[in-house]
């Protein structure tokens, strides 16, 4: 039985009656030395040094609040399971980046710090991990699903899927109301095999509506290997079957993943085609804390080989050959990361538990009778 | 009871080779809970499938091998995901029986861990039996423990009409229990008593059958609690809830899953209707709360435990 990744499958039919796709190459800008494809580099919408250094910070900070998560989750003191982010920051930080103030973000579990940089505290991300009053959705979901209407974040659940597909019917609505915002919604490989997907592709391109998807292909879907979410080689393939144009990138190089997402962002603003991005990368890391320390579905040489492709690494040479940043700077950015952490699991711990009402509230916009009166006899009042 | 399970499917698996097992992480991985550890390395990949990232595909799949003779388990990682195949499920396992007039039938079993007590939120810890028990077509099993888990898998595999078997994750790896390796089955269709009562009957499922036996042994003083495990929940083994209704005279039912249209429901109707004369106390439901499910932060205050399920066999004495 062959399953998975395949080429175009070639047959005896007069090529001009078969429906063709071009499988695309990986747009890669930064190298993993730090240089950069020069022609490549000047194409499309540019980014100064001074920005890649911010973002830099924005990717220590991020992999510093997952490195503190699973210590923190070691301990016993985060609540529910935590997903891993390590070396994914170049994805979801380059392409956040390209959003206006207006815009929305449907996200995924697993682009952390795109949202720290999107405006979420270091406050309100613990008091997530601890379940606390200090959550803006009162401890009630998993410590990686977010949502923040001030910051332009839709709410997500743990199915994976649907909230593709609501991206799609939030952005025609921002359309209908004359807005100028654009829908950037994230997803993993293993999304892509979903029905919110699909959906949300055909939905997107029937309706035009202003969408960017990026899909965050790290290769696994928990211990399923892509090649059992697809059988074409690049996922952005899909996009072709949806009337979406669809561009894979390089997802551990910043540079990249910033000029595509720029490029797709304002492109569907100005009312061209949803755009599907394919963001090429791994997780480093295990798939959650409650998953087992990889070695059984991955090989290590795998894991080894994707960290000498490190984002954060290559950001760092290539601000080194350009000058805009010396080591001692990095140095200044993990410490800095390491006390706004510290200070932040602090006041997030003085937050107490929400008040046990909040087990019967926002069910409804009001609470009915039957909740009250389950209420009363499971704090034993009556 | 997850060793138990596993056993379950690797005897079956070698009674038959029409039994394969497809589902997210079931392969090299074991399942999520493990509960599928190893069976990839005796069955192979044609046996042990992980598929893509689709509920809606692995259960339309399922039907089509059941369709054509196979005997597939398909595992959904958590019940909670399972309404992205409702469709398959319920318009077209449930009914395929009945809509070709018994032409085809898709005899197959889907598992997911459910219910609430591991704090992992409102997407890994729901309890939907209704929607199951409300769907006709449909048999739906709880094991409680890994003697009756593994007996009534096996049944569930052998059985000739698709089954929904949800297992209790919160009791997966405890409480432990002797499981012997010799082939048995443990009927569906049959509950048991848990233990043996005079004066209220307790009737729960699945995790809350350990916290009613709890309860029953803390009160056991004053108070003799039947405590029946259902196991199979529908269809209901309506003889031996009459017969214990009857004994007792009182009724209560627990269940973790919201008290709207639960079970306990259901069954306080069928006592209405056909032993009302025998009650000498109204039905008391002691259930989750009519929630979307267990809010990570107040989970305790979700589930219905020993302390909640004692003062309901207070309210039923004390009437
Ligand atoms: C509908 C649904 N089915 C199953 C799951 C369980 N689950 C959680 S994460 C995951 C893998 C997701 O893989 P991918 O989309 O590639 O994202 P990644 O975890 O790699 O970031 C699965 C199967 C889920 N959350 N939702
Ligand atoms: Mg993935």
């Amino acid at each position: 039985m062959i399953v998975g990744m395949q080429a175009a499958e070639e047959t005896d039919i007069p090529p001009n009656f078969v429906a063709q796709y071009k499988e695309p190459d990986v747009m890669r800008v930064l190298n993993p030395d730090g240089s950069v494809n020069e022609e490549l580099h000047k194409w499309g919408p540019s980014i100064s040094d001074k920005e890649v250094v911010s973002l830099l910070n924005h990717m220590i900070l991020g992999r510093a609040v997952d490195r503190w998560a699973w210590m923190l989750h070691r301990q016993g003191r985060v609540k529910g399971t935590y997903g891993s982010y390590e070396g994914q920051e170049a994805v979801d930080i380059g392409a956040i980046y390209a959003l206006r103030g207006e815009d929305w973000i449907a996200p995924s579990y697993r682009i952390l710090g795109g949202l720290i940089m999107r405006g979420i505290t270091l406050e309100e991300v613990f008091s997530k991990f601890f379940a606390n009053s200090g959550d803006l959705e009162k401890g009630r979901n998993l410590p990686v699903e977010w949502g923040s209407r001030a910051r332009g974040i839709l709410s997500i659940g743990a199915p994976i899927g649907p909230h593709l597909i609501y991206a799609v019917g939030f952005a025609h609505a921002l359309r209908y109301k004359k807005k100028d915002g654009v829908v950037m919604a994230f997803t993993g490989d293993g999304g892509t095999s979903t029905n919110g997907f699909h959906s949300a592709l055909n939905f997107a391109g029937v309706f035009k509506t202003p969408n960017v998807f990026v899909i965050i292909n790290n290769q696994y879907a928990i211990s399923v290997p892509v090649s059992r979410q697809t059988a074409v080689t690049r996922l952005s393939i899909k996009a072709a079957a949806y009337g979406l144009v669809g561009v894979s990138v390089d997802g551990n190089d910043l540079l990249a993943m910033y000029k595509a997402s720029k490029y797709a962002v304002e492109r569907v603003r100005s009312g061209g085609a949803p755009f599907l991005l394919e963001a090429v990368t791994y997780r480093i890391g295990p798939h959650t804390t409650s998953d087992d320390p990889q070695t059984k579905y991955r090989p290590k040489e795998e894991v080894d080989r994707w960290r000498q492709l490190d984002p954060i690494a290559r950001v760092k040479a290539y601000l080194l050959r350009s000058g805009a940043a010396a080591e001692g700077d990095f140095k200044a950015m993990e410490d800095e990361a390491e006390e706004r952490i510290r200070a932040a699991i602090k006041a997030a711990e003085a937050n107490p538990p929400p008040p046990a009402e909040e087990l019967v509230r926002d069910v409804y916009s009001f609470t009915p009778w039957n909740l009250e009166e389950e209420f009363r006899e499971i704090i034993g009042e009556r | 009871m997850a060793r138990a399970i596993n056993q379950a499917l690797r005897e079956e698996m070698r009674r038959s080779e029409d039994v394969v097992v497809l589902g997210e992480d079931v392969g090299k991985k074991g399942g999520v809970f493990l509960v599928t550890e190893g069976l990839l390395d005796e069955f192979g990949p044609e046996r042990v499938m992980d598929t893509p990232l689709s509920e809606s595909g692995i259960i339309g799949f399922a039907m089509g091998l059941a369709m054509a003779g196979l005997r597939p388990v398909a595992e959904i990682q958590f019940v909670d995901f399972i309404y992205q195949g409702f469709e398959e499920l319920i318009n077209h396992v449930a009914k395929l029986r009945y809509r070709s007039g018994n032409e085809f039938a898709s005899p197959l079993v889907v598992r997911a861990p459910y219910g609430p007590g591991v704090r992992v939120g409102l997407y890994h810890s729901q309890s939907p039996e209704t929607y199951f028990i409300h769907t006709p077509g449909l048999i739906v099993v709880t094991p409680s423990s890994p003697y009756n888990a593994k007996g009534l898998l096996k049944a569930a595999v052998r059985g000739e009409d698709p089954v929904v078997f949800l297992e209790p994750k919160r009791v997966y790896w405890s409480p432990k229990e002797e499981v012997p390796d010799e082939d048995y089955v443990v009927e569906l269709g049959k509950g048991r008593i848990a233990r043996e009562g005079r004066d209220v009957t307790v009737i729960t499922y699945g995790a809350s059958v350990w916290d009613a036996l709890k309860a029953a042994d803390e009160v056991a003083g004053d108070i003799s609690v039947e405590v029946i495990d259902l196991m199979t929940l529908w269809p209901l083994d309506i003889n031996l809830v009459l017969s214990s209704v009857k004994k007792t005279g009182r009724l209560v039912v627990v269940h973790e899953a919201p008290r709207t249209l639960g079970l306990g429901a259901e069954i306080s109707a069928l006592v209405a209707e056909k032993a009302v004369e025998y009650l000498a106390a109204p039905v008391i439901r002691v259930t989750g709360p009519d929630v979307p499910t267990a809010p990570i932060s107040l989970e305790d205050l979700y589930v219905p435990n020993t302390a909640r399920i004692k003062s309901g066999v207070m309210r039923a004495m004390k009437y």
